[in-house]
């Protein structure tokens, strides 16, 4: 049975034909209640994220399996079918769970390093097993990747390098406050960058958000996006009294905090720790406000520069990552290849005793003139005959599990031995 | 004469493990602070046999005499570093925290040259009391000066923007400065329950003859010290101001031990001279 994976991703399509395929979670759900209804695959994961749809199968029929899967990915935009058909990438058996590993070890991600796909990856499998899409071989095969990309994830510095303005601007954050669930953040300015900070700060946590802006409406209307407040800009002070992170983007061209209001704030919070993330250019806020005990501000240079340096580190631990992961690949291929090997060893097993036995039956009538004792040494000698002649090619079949050559072996096996039959 | 053997190998087990800490520091591969952490509890294990023996040894708590009081103190900081170490899994704190330790060993090396090793004639009941609860309270001191430590440095990598060095290793700086709030106020609580059983228990000569005891002085005035910090943090001074005062006690805390029990006459309202 070979392991197949038939999908897109940013490196093959654009955007438009990236959202176009999207999955939401009733899609996903229809779309794998389908395809296993079709009866080619054992088991079943999709992965739906904004940079990849991909779909990982453990298939009795590669073929059919895939061409299956290439209707179904066109079927998603018949509209765009063409431009699907030109963007899709297949991978089978030592490719495809490479290309599983790299993908859920944030290795071929638009954003090497980036701790989103993880739990993406995560998402799709426990939604197979809650859609009962899965034998036990896919748990093995995905248990074990995530083991291995977290073993990557703690051993190297791959994660740990924040590569974009927000990320490096939340990063700051959770290395002055720690976990930032039960931390407010105050969010001035109503632009593109405050709302992707605001999204940032919210997918780490930040319990309370406010939004701050010259215009109450536009402040309001983010508010009602993110579930949260809104404030004038006249309430600037009072809202960074109660707030622990402060974002600066507004497209003021005078400071919006000086150091004597960094001062009033700061008395007013009895010097609990403030951080400012000014992204404004011209800034928002007085770089003098850094005086203040305990208040930590970073302006947009300094972000910038943090996140640049932080994509040329990410690009070198990468490497190491990627060696990394290329030893637990190996690993987790032999495990395959010994839980492939298993039931083809079992049928192929089972075969050749049917067929002795069947043997056995026929000619056992014209050897009557046997005493019973002899009679059992003979059927004896056919089973140990047939075992003698089969343990060196099992031997053989059990060593190919190292080298990587199982599936080859397996399937020379099963066209041989007639055995797709016996599954 | 006790057999110094065990105590020899936990303080050789510490600077070892200092030495993997700060190799770990400088090239974070997980298996150093790993190895660092498992020798740090293995020098745990022999400083506790040691303790045993000492108190097999003396039939009493071992607490009877100043080394006996610092060989306690100095393990349960070792036993609070390797629970930080457990909690935070950083890999890092040992660096700021094992050089106070080791530093508590090397100093109980000296007692044990210089002073009498005849244990104060007191109940187990008491020198549990009034000198181990003063000594987990040290241990809780030595914690936060490590911790405060560990602060400073934290900032300035905060401060740098530096999250991808040794110091992203670190805890936050607010589980830090709040790890070593938490530290101060059980150690003063600790301190305090020692200090208060001693004088209640002695309460005749306590009075009396307290100007004359160096130690019950010293520990009087660190315990206002660490109240008034406490006070002070309560008022908003927090951050590295707080870290730079738990750093400041300690110093003072571990010089003012050493002076007292080696040339500023010890305890005389414990006859035995315990610390």
């Amino acid at each position: 049975m070979p392991f197949l994976k038939v999908g897109i991703s940013h490196k093959t399509a654009p955007l438009e034909l990236r959202e176009a395929l999207a999955l939401d979670e009733a899609r996903s759900r229809e779309s794998a209640r389908e395809l296993k209804a079709s009866g080619l695959f054992r088991d079943l994961v999709l992965l739906s994220t904004c940079n990849r749809v991909e779909a990982y199968a453990w298939c009795a029929d590669a073929e059919k399996g895939e061409a299956r899967l290439r209707d179904w990915l066109e079927s998603l935009h018949p509209g765009k079918a063409a431009q699907v058909r030109r963007s899709l990438r297949v991978a089978l058996d030592d490719e495809a769970l490479w290309h599983l590993m790299q993908v859920a070890a944030s290795l071929d991600s638009m954003v090497l390093g980036e701790a989103q796909i993880l739990g993406q990856v995560k998402k799709a499998y426990k939604e197979a097993v809650e859609w009962n899409t899965l034998s036990s071989f896919f748990h093995g095969v995905f248990q074990r990747v995530f083991s291995a990309v977290k073993e990557v994830r703690s051993d190297t510095e791959l994660g740990r390098h924040p590569a974009s303005v927000p990320s490096v601007a939340v990063s700051l954050a959770e290395r002055l406050f720690g976990e930032l669930e039960r931390h407010s953040a105050l969010v001035v300015g109503a632009g593109k960058m405050a709302e992707l900070c605001a999204e940032h700060l919210r997918s780490a946590g930040v319990d309370r958000l406010v939004f701050c802006n010259r215009s109450l409406v536009k402040a309001k209307e983010l508010a009602k996006r993110f579930s949260c407040d809104a404030l004038a800009l006249e309430d600037l002070e009072q809202g960074l009294v109660n707030a622990d992170i402060a974002v600066f983007s507004t497209a003021s061209t005078s400071h919006l905090m000086g150091a004597e209001a960094a001062e009033r704030v700061m008395l007013q919070r009895k010097r609990r720790p403030q951080i400012y993330l000014d992204i404004a250019v011209p800034r928002n806020v007085d770089p003098d406000v850094r005086k203040e005990e305990g208040l930590y501000l970073y302006d947009m240079d300094a972000l910038a520069q943090m996140a640049e340096e932080h994509a040329e580190l990410r690009l070198e631990s990468s490497r190491e990552a990627r060696s990394m992961l290329r030893r637990r690949f190996y690993e987790i291929r032999e495990w395959i290849g010994a839980a492939r090997l298993g039931p083809t060893l079992g049928a192929l097993t089972q075969k050749v005793e049917e067929l002795r036995k069947a043997e056995w039956d026929k000619q056992a009538p014209r050897l009557k003139h046997l005493s019973p004792e002899d009679l059992e040494r003979v059927e004896y000698l056919t089973t140990a005959l047939v075992k003698k002649i089969l343990n060196t090619p099992l031997h053989r079949l059990k060593e190919s599990v190292k080298t990587g050559h199982v599936a080859s072996h397996v399937e020379s096996l099963e066209k041989l031995f007639d055995l797709k039959g016996e599954e | 004469m006790i057999p110094m053997g065990l105590y020899q190998l936990a303080f050789v087990l510490q600077l070892l493990s200092l030495a993997l800490f700060l190799g770990y520091a400088a090239w974070p591969q997980r298996g150093l602070a790993l190895t660092a952490t498992w020798l740090l509890g293995f020098a745990a294990l022999f400083q506790s046999f040691f303790t045993a023996i000492l108190a097999i040894h003396s039939g009493a708590v071992p607490l009877g005499t100043a080394f006996e009081s610092l060989n306690f103190w100095a393990l349960l900081f070792t036993l609070v570093t390797l629970l930080l170490e457990l909690r935070y899994h950083v890999g890092l704190l040992g660096v700021f925290l094992v050089p106070f330790s080791a530093l508590l060993l090397l100093m109980g090396v000296r007692f044990e040259m210089a002073l009498p090793q005849t244990p104060a004639p007191l109940g187990g009941v008491f020198l549990l009391l009034h000198v181990g609860m003063p000594m987990a309270g040290y241990a809780l001191f030595s914690a936060s000066a490590g911790l405060g430590m560990a602060w400073i440095v934290a900032e300035r990598q905060l401060k740098r923007g530096d999250l991808s060095g040794s110091g992203y290793q670190l805890p936050a700086l607010e589980t830090l400065d709040r790890a070593a709030w938490r530290a101060t106020v059980a150690g003063v609580v600790f301190l305090a329950i020692g200090l208060l059983w001693g004088a209640v228990a002695n309460h005749d000569q306590f009075l009396a003859h307290i100007r004359g005891d160096a130690k019950a002085v010293m520990s009087l005035v660190t315990l206002l010290f660490y109240g008034t910090l406490l006070s002070l943090r309560d008022r908003g001074m927090r951050g590295k101001r707080f870290a730079i005062l738990l750093l400041a006690g300690y110093t003072v805390l571990f010089f003012t031990f050493y002076l007292v029990n080696l040339y500023w006459g010890g305890h005389p309202l414990a006859s035995g001279g315990a610390g």
